[in-house]
């Protein structure tokens, strides 16, 4: 078995309508040695938090019948989650500007398909106590 | 080359599952559990064969899926 890239190992919710992409998440973050749970909706998404209260949540941003940002304004209310970083993840760019209006819902921002040095950077981040930097303003 | 080693289905079958991930320059040491992990559901056979190669024919194959992400 080759060494984690992480010292701790996280409670990881990734949320994507795209199994395959759920799936490539959860599989590289389960080898780093990570907890993770995959599911392909917000709704899921929503309940499973709740249930698993995460540390990590990384979240697609566009997903048919709910919403990545309506999914991280409800889980932005819960108070079991205020310590928890939210990662936005999408195919777009992320000055997107439809990423404005949901811009602070989240901690950072990662791109499909996923760079592996971005993942472990913002994995690293939060593994060691700290938000990410955020998501860049649109031009 | 360590591609020569596997038939045209199996490189596809390899890229696919490597569809999400940007590979860049150097092949991290996770790479190959990612694949066979990814494959071990699939295509057990493949998946075997991959836990089995090299670190050499390892990079060789990181190569391969680099060149063939890479935008013609």
């Amino acid at each position: 078995m080759k060494p984690s890239p992480h010292q701790r190992s996280l409670r990881i919710l990734v949320v994507d309508d795209n199994e395959d992409a759920a799936m490539t998440l959860a599989a590289l973050l389960g080898l780093w040695g990570h907890q993770v749970r995959a599911v392909t909706s917000g709704t899921e998404g929503i309940e499973t938090a709740r249930s698993m209260r995460p540390e990590l949540v990384l979240l697609d941003f566009e997903m048919p019948c709910m919403h990545g940002g309506t999914v991280a304004e409800v889980l932005r209310q819960m108070p079991a989650l205020e310590q928890t970083a939210i990662v936005a993840v999408s195919a777009t760019p992320a000055d997107d500007y439809r990423l404005d209006r949901y811009r602070d819902l989240f901690d950072d921002f990662l791109r499909k398909p996923y760079n592996l040095r971005r993942l472990e950077e913002v994995v690293t981040c939060v593994v060691s106590g700290h938000r990410p930097i955020g998501v860049p303003h649109s031009r | 080359m360590a591609t020569a080693n596997f038939t045209r289905n199996e490189l596809e079958q390899i890229l696919k599952a490597c569809a999400l991930l940007e590979i860049d320059d150097c092949t991290p040491p996770y790479l190959q559990d990612f694949i066979v992990r990814m494959l071990r559901t699939t295509n057990p056979p493949l998946s075997h064969k991959v836990s089995r190669l090299s670190a050499e024919e390892m990079h060789k194959l990181c190569g391969f899926i680099k060149e063939s992400q890479s935008p013609v």
